[in-house]
């Protein structure tokens, strides 16, 4: 029956540590050149850690209690020893390290120009993502064609922001007044979350980042989507949302392409219906969200830069949404 | 004996509160620091714990993010300025004098106002609350998260100058550690007599003097950024975003091993009277504390490899950082080998000890992750670093800590710790540190940032932060049952006697607690030597002043660094070149000058030719103000033209760098005309001398780098 429990609560634990995945299952080809070089730190700090616990334990065990105590105060020998023994270790890392970085660092070479090029800037609080080559423009959610070099030039637009998404492996910070540049290549589709890993104010924790790898046609297709201009309102309350969204201080923040709106204080809002947060993570989008959001963001999300709009009624919010979700 | 008498009568007499508000004998501070240590140690225990119940489980809105940012800055900041410096300063305080046999510090009444600095700046910070705008831009304050318009409030100004004024008092206090293990150890302590204790606080005392400078000027830049309108963090003026993360970090990473080097010198002092044997390899363990102490002046960028500095940059600092692993393991494996053949003795002090090998070998490994650059990319700002620091901090400088109030309560009261009470409250610590601090390596591996209010429902989550929620309170029972053990042991706890260990070092050889004079007689260690080394024919007057000089080239430095930086950094508006050099040149001169006079009119005293020395010292003091003057006519002449702090970085970095040197000659004439007007020694005499040297000397760079630098 222990036995039981004891192995139940081991898979368990197992599977609570899971999620560490993050880190030890990378997508790109740059991250497993860390992830694996990490691994050999690993081994070799469990090693070192067992060894001084190991010798803590056995000293506890054997030296305990009174009696006589040697006199020893020094072994030259010894201590020379354990020092170039450390010093071998840590440099033999340090190596590794360095070769890994380079590693890093030699896929940032420019091959011909051909790479995909995103700028991706940091917000209080949200990410923007522009592809200049594609003319797409779009927030939180980065879309990335798989097995393609592409770089990141990261830069913020106030204060300094990390773009970090676990998966790719590492991270760069996003400081105003410089260019990061981060070279990535996916090698597996999927849906790869991260935060941004600088603390940048109120709504640090609500700057969350999507990144989706998908296929190069896909990838086509879907910035083909996003370069197109906004789809003219269907029905006649997307009409009224978007009377309404024009007439209203939305345009003071907002881009909505194909139509007057063409401000870039918030998020670039041409596709957003088709984005599957709100407020950089802290929604899932739908048509609910999308009405609580426009309604009270400072009760979602406080200290966000979007004011509440108390002013409009339900029935207006309703309009809205309904104008903005169409949007995809 | 006589002597000894009566301060033992003033002392009955001064008892009351009085006496802890005049006091200037480093038993007494020692206990204010601790105790103000305490105090604020469960003010940032109950910050933490009010973020830990936010964090127990996702999209909890128990604290709002204003809130909870305010909580973590104040957390950081309160626990490492306010708890472990006072308290390893406070320990350092109370037992370096007793462990090298004098009678007190250096400077005594320096020594007060050391501690009246930090409480009254630790007062300024936390005032912050009651006036409604707590900082809230982390410990380490990242600009431009603090210029205007980020943060309109009063927040950062808070914590710049509640820092300032502690960090003044640090300062001091390095000081005086530094010129009282010099000057005034019992005859014939030589170095390798030191215990390890006093070496390390003498460590500390110097990386007190020249890390915390380059904070001091970056805190002074916020503020004249913030209200004069300069724009050295600015990043619509084009400002370098990583001047403040340099200087920041140049003081911030030796301030890690300000926290852990006493803690070293703990572990040195407590292991082997425990184990009832020597110190294992006492050269060893002292010459990696020095070798700590200097590399830990070179490794501050391995806080930046996420802002991409270069290949060439990340190798350096990450080559120092991965070198500063092997003295700091060094020390690990000398305390295991005292213990090893040694006769354990299991005391609460000594669990904390072995708990101390654990958990900071631990905290240790982990750093060396953040030495290699590539996984430091990935961990930087997670909650594994959260975790890691903890390991450092907790797992270190607390371990040790506690390990040392066991060790040295009976020597402070005279009375022995509960020791029952002591094994209880140690494991409560041990099970609780380990299970708030372990997950947060898992939730950085995770993906975790550090510094968020809440994070999202995502797998595994919300089970490891609320096992760390449960661990943190379980940390909170066991300081409580820490704090009962002191209050009731220091009323009714067992005598003591002398030495209850068996401790080899000094301060056991004096009564519990000890007199105000320390010893009945001053302690002689071996044959004072005849002959006077250099540095003991330096008074200890200069001394002091010569080892703030040391600190200041550091304040200096910073500002230096800045203007180098932003000499010509600014694509419009004035630059160097509106610098009238010839002009300046000339009043320079009187500076220049004014060395040799100082040293004719010290020549003059040495022969005991006062009016020749006042004639020389009065020329002195007119050179001085010559060169005041002419600064202040070059000021009134840019400011004619427009040219003023706040128009680019240049200005910004030349006022300032200018100004301060300014301010430095005014300080510098107040010493000269003091002097003058007071009875005076040789030896203040000289003192002066020196600063005035130094305050010619720093011109002399200034003068090179802001004027002469045009003509090349």
């Amino acid at each position: 029956m222990l036995r039981v429990l004891l192995l139940a609560g081991l898979v368990w634990l197992i599977a609570a540590c899971a999620p560490i995945d993050e880190t030890f299952q990378p997508v790109t080809v740059q991250g497993r050149a860390i992830e694996s070089f990490f691994g050999i730190v690993l081994v070799a700090s469990a090693v070192v850690l067992a060894l001084v616990v190991g010798g803590l334990v056995y000293v506890l065990i054997t030296f305990r209690g009174p009696g006589e105590a040697s006199t020893v105060a020094g072994n030259k020998r010894l201590e020379v020893g354990w020092t170039t023994a450390a010093l071998v270790l840590v440099f033999g890392l340090f190596a590794l390290a360095m070769r890994t970085l380079g590693t890093v660092d030699a896929s940032a070479a420019p091959s011909g120009g051909q790479n995909t090029v995103v700028q991706v800037i940091g917000h209080q609080w949200w990410w923007e993502f522009r592809y200049p080559d594609r003319g797409v423009v779009t927030a939180n959610e980065l879309y990335l064609p798989e097995g393609q070099p592409v770089e990141l030039r990261i830069t913020g637009a106030d204060v300094i922001h990390s773009f970090w998404v676990p998966r790719l492996g590492w991270k760069r910070d996003a400081i105003p007044n410089k260019t990061n540049s981060m070279q990535v290549q996916l090698d597996s589709s999927g849906t790869f979350d991260g935060p941004c890993a600088e603390y940048c104010g109120a709504q640090h924790a609500w700057m969350r980042i999507r990144l989706t790898g998908v296929p190069q046609q896909r990838f086509d297709a879907w910035a083909r989507d996003q370069a197109a201009p906004a789809a003219a309102p269907a029905d006649a309350a997307a009409q009224r949302g978007l009377a309404l969204f024009l007439s209203n201080t939305c345009v003071s923040c907002h881009t909505i392409r194909g139509t007057p709106a063409s401000a870039t204080v918030g998020p670039d809002l041409t596709h957003v219906g088709s984005r599957t947060t709100l407020g950089a993570g802290v929604l899932d989008n739908s048509p609910d969200a999308m009405r609580r959001w426009i309604a009270d963001p400072q009760a979602i999300k406080p200290g966000a830069r979007m004011p509440s709009f108390s002013n409009l009624s339900n029935a207006q919010i309703a309009d809205l949404a309904s104008y903005l979700e169409s949007l995809r | 004996m006589i002597g000894a008498r009566t301060a033992e009568r003033e002392h009955e007499l001064d008892l009351g509160l009085l006496r802890w508000l005049t006091t200037t004998d480093h038993k007494d501070i020692g206990l204010l620091y601790i105790g103000t240590s305490i105090v604020f140690f469960f003010l940032g225990g109950v910050e933490s714990l009010l973020m830990r119940w936010q964090l127990a489980r996702p999209r909890n809105d128990f604290l709002d993010p204003g809130t909870y940012n305010a909580l973590f800055t104040m957390h950081g900041t309160t626990m490492i300025f306010l708890v472990a410096m006072p308290l390893l300063l406070g320990a350092a305080n109370y037992f370096v004098p007793l462990m090298i046999g004098a009678r007190d510090m250096a400077f005594p009444r320096l020594n007060a106002l050391s501690y009246w600095l930090l409480l009254f700046g630790a007062l300024l910070l936390n005032w912050s609350f009651l006036a409604g705008s707590p900082p809230d831009v982390g410990w380490f304050a990242y600009s431009p998260l603090t210029e205007q318009p980020f943060s309109l409030g009063t927040a950062p100004d808070y914590w710049a100058l509640g820092l300032l004024v502690t960090g003044a008092g640090s300062i001091a206090t390095g000081l005086n550690l530094v010129v009282t293990v010099v000057k005034l150890r019992a005859p014939g302590m030589t170095p390798l007599r030191i215990p390890v204790f006093v070496w390390m606080s003498f460590i500390t005392g110097l990386l007190l003097l020249w890390a915390l400078p380059s904070l001091t000027a970056s805190q002074v830049m916020l503020e004249l950024d913030r209200h004069l309108g300069s724009h050295f963090f600015d990043p619509r003026a084009g400002a370098d975003q990583l001047l403040w993360q340099h200087l920041f970090w140049f003081f911030g990473h030796p301030e890690v091993y300000i926290l852990a080097l006493p803690a070293f010198g703990m572990m040195s002092e407590i292991v082997p009277v425990f184990s009832r044997k020597p110190l294992f390899g006492y050269p060893f363990v002292v010459a990696s504390g020095v070798a700590i102490a200097f590399l830990s002046l070179s490794v501050w960028a391995h806080h930046m490899f996420a802002v991409q500095m270069g290949p060439i940059a990340d190798a350096a600092f990450g080559a120092a950082s991965a070198l500063i692993a092997v003295p700091t393991g060094i020390k690990v494996l000398s305390w295991l080998a005292t213990m090893w053949g040694g006769r354990l003795w299991l005391t609460p002090a000594m669990m904390y000890c072995c708990a101390f090998i654990v958990t900071f070998t631990m905290g240790g490994i982990t750093g060396v992750h953040f030495a290699m650059v590539p996984v430091d990319l990935q961990l930087t700002d997670s909650y594994y670093v959260v975790g890691h620091f903890h390991y450092v901090i907790v797992g270190g400088t607390i371990m040790a800590s506690l390990a040392a109030v066991y060790y040295w309560f009976p020597k402070i009261t005279g009375r022995l710790l509960d020791e029952r009470v002591g094994h209880w409250q140690f494991w409560l610590t041990f099970v609780g540190f380990n299970a708030t601090f372990f997950p947060m390596h898992i939730l950085g591996l995770a993906g975790m940032p550090r510094r968020v209010y809440t994070y999202p429902d995502l797998p595994g989550w919300g089970f490891w932060n609320a096992v760390e929620t449960v661990g943190a309170f379980g940390l909170l029972a066991a300081m409580l049952l820490l704090a009962w053990n002191i209050w009731r042991s220091a009323r009714y706890g067992v005598a003591a006697g002398n030495n209850p260990w068996g401790g080899k070092t000094l301060e056991w050889t004096t009564t519990s607690p000890p007199p105000p004079h320390n010893f009945a007689a001053p302690p002689v260690l071996g044959p004072v030597r005849n002959g006077v080394s250099r540095l003991g024919a330096i008074s200890t007057t200069t001394f002091g002043v010569l080892v703030f000089i040391s600190s200041e080239v550091f304040f200096f430095g910073s500002l230096i660094a800045a203007y180098v930086d932003y000499r010509t950094r600014s694509p419009s508006g004035p630059g160097p070149g509106d610098l009238d050099v010839g002009r300046t040149a000339l009043f320079s001169l009187a500076l220049f000058a004014s060395s040799a006079t100082i040293y004719l009119a010290e020549r003059r005293l040495e022969r005991d030719d006062l009016r020749g020395f006042r004639l020389w010292w009065l020329a002195t003091m007119s050179l001085g103000v010559i060169f005041i003057v002419g600064q202040g006519t070059e000021y009134a002449r840019l400011y004619a033209d427009g040219i003023s702090i706040d128009r680019n970085l240049f200005t910004s970095a030349f006022f300032t760098l200018t100004g301060f040197h300014g301010l430095h000659v005014i300080i510098g004439l107040v010493a000269l005309a003091t002097l003058l007007t007071t009875r005076f020694t040789h030896n203040a005499a000289r003192a002066v001398s020196a600063y005035w040297h130094f305050v010619d000397g720093v011109w002399v760079v200034v003068f090179s780098v802001v004027y002469l630098w045009n003509l090349v």
